[in-house]
């Protein structure tokens, strides 16, 4: 899965310049943070898919940052330490970590168990095609790019991320605070005329006749719901 | 916010015109896309200074999500009794009251003050149809002049986004 923001925390410079070039390499977007205070700034300001986080850190320590990230949201939680007791894998599973990796270990498995993560994740998750073909539209969801008759529309991250997620669930109606909270964040869910402006400017970039639209449905008073066409 | 340019009055209703006398916006700011679109715009509708500046706030944080432009509207009612060139409150000095809450760091603004008879009426001349717009202002359940602003052009089908005042 490419494309997928990752936030990796450890407090050790070289582990954040070798996870950094080894994710990048291998397709995701990466951000990184020193400790848990920048961790949570980080992901109270940004979406993330995806958080590495290492336990033994100064200041308030990946446990706690990482029970924080948990009851903000359902951003997957891959603990790093150096720690192998039970007793410590426990806690962090209990803490809300999705994962626990030991240190020292090899790339390819913590590869796997990014995208196995990520597999759970609702904005990475596999129901996202790679393209999309709405008629005269096409998405390109790797690539981010989105043509109309040809020509290429520019939609900014977050109107495309915006019709990632709901393009990954189509045919379901998204009540309006859920698709704020994975799209904009745990913070946000009763900004409903947010989602109506921007839906607004999805439907005039994307929709052949945005006044009747196709694809982005309103659910009056619930949510949006992606409508794939229906095949001949 | 640079200049301070005169524009003409529209003389022909003097009752229900939007009559701008002046308009103050920094030169450059409208930016042309890609395909010769013209950048989308999210406006700001002065209320009053605290809820223009939590209504510049969210206009910001949408204006980066949506790479468009703020601007910052001023419809400001002169009183039959004077000139509509010659307000009671000078012109100065609602300029200066508008750089202070359009100059806050990072904001990007172009503000612009119409001398008018009718706000209501003003904003619906100046308006485009569908506009996004930002209206500040504290939440009551007896509607405050902000809410019935918002409600106001909502229903003229323009897209009211209301920065709640806390």
């Amino acid at each position: 899965m490419t494309n997928a923001r990752i936030l990796v925390v450890d407090d050790e410079p070289q582990i954040r310049r070798v996870m950094r070039t080894t994710l990048v390499a291998r397709g995701y977007m990466v951000s990184t943070a020193r400790n848990g205070e920048e961790a949570l700034q980080k992901v109270r300001d940004e979406r993330f898919d995806l958080v590495l986080l290492d336990i033994n850190m100064p200041g308030i320590g990946g446990m706690e940052a990482c029970r924080i990230i948990r009851s903000q949201g359902d951003i997957p939680i891959v603990i790093l330490s150096i720690r192998n007791a039970e007793k410590e894998k426990v806690e962090a599973l209990d803490a809300g970590a999705d994962d626990y990796v030991t240190k020292p270990f090899s790339m390819p498995e913590l590869l796997a168990r990014i995208r196995a993560a990520l597999r759970r994740s609702p904005l990475t998750s596999p129901g996202t095609p790679d393209l999309l073909n709405l008629g005269k539209t096409a998405i390109n969801f790797v690539a981010r790019r989105v043509t109309v008759d040809g020509t290429e529309v520019r939609l900014t991250p977050k109107e495309f991320d915006l019709l990632r997620y709901l393009a990954s669930n189509p045919d379901v109606v998204i009540p309006h605070a859920k698709l704020l909270q994975a799209v904009w964040g745990p913070d946000y869910g009763e900004e409903v005329e947010y989602l109506r402006v921007f839906m607004n400017q999805l439907r005039k970039k994307i929709e052949p006749d945005p006044s009747h639209p196709e694809y982005l449905l309103t659910e009056p008073w619930v949510g949006y719901r992606f409508s794939l066409p229906k095949k001949a | 916010m640079d200049s301070v340019t005169p524009m003409e009055t529209d003389s022909g209703d003097d009752y229900g015109s939007a009559s701008p006398a002046f308009t103050r916006e920094t030169p450059g700011r409208l930016q042309v896309g890609k395909q010769g679109e013209p950048r989308l715009e999210v406006l700001v509708i002065f209320t009053d200074a605290a809820g223009t500046s939590a209504a510049l706030q969210m206009a910001d944080e949408l204006a980066q999500e949506l790479e468009a432009h703020i601007r910052l509207l001023v419809p400001y009612e002169v009183p039959y009794a004077l000139p509509l060139t010659m307000p009671a409150v000078r012109v100065e000095f609602l300029e200066g009251q508008i750089s202070n809450l359009a100059g806050k760091p990072r904001l990007e603004v172009a503000a612009q003050i119409y001398l008018c008879r009718d706000k209501r009426r003003a904003l619906q001349l100046l308006l485009r149809p569908h506009s996004v717009i930002v209206v500040g202002g504290k939440k009551r359940w007896w509607p405050t002049s902000a809410q019935k602003l918002a409600q106001a052009l909502q229903k003229d089908g323009h897209q009211v986004i209301f920065a709640e005042l806390r």
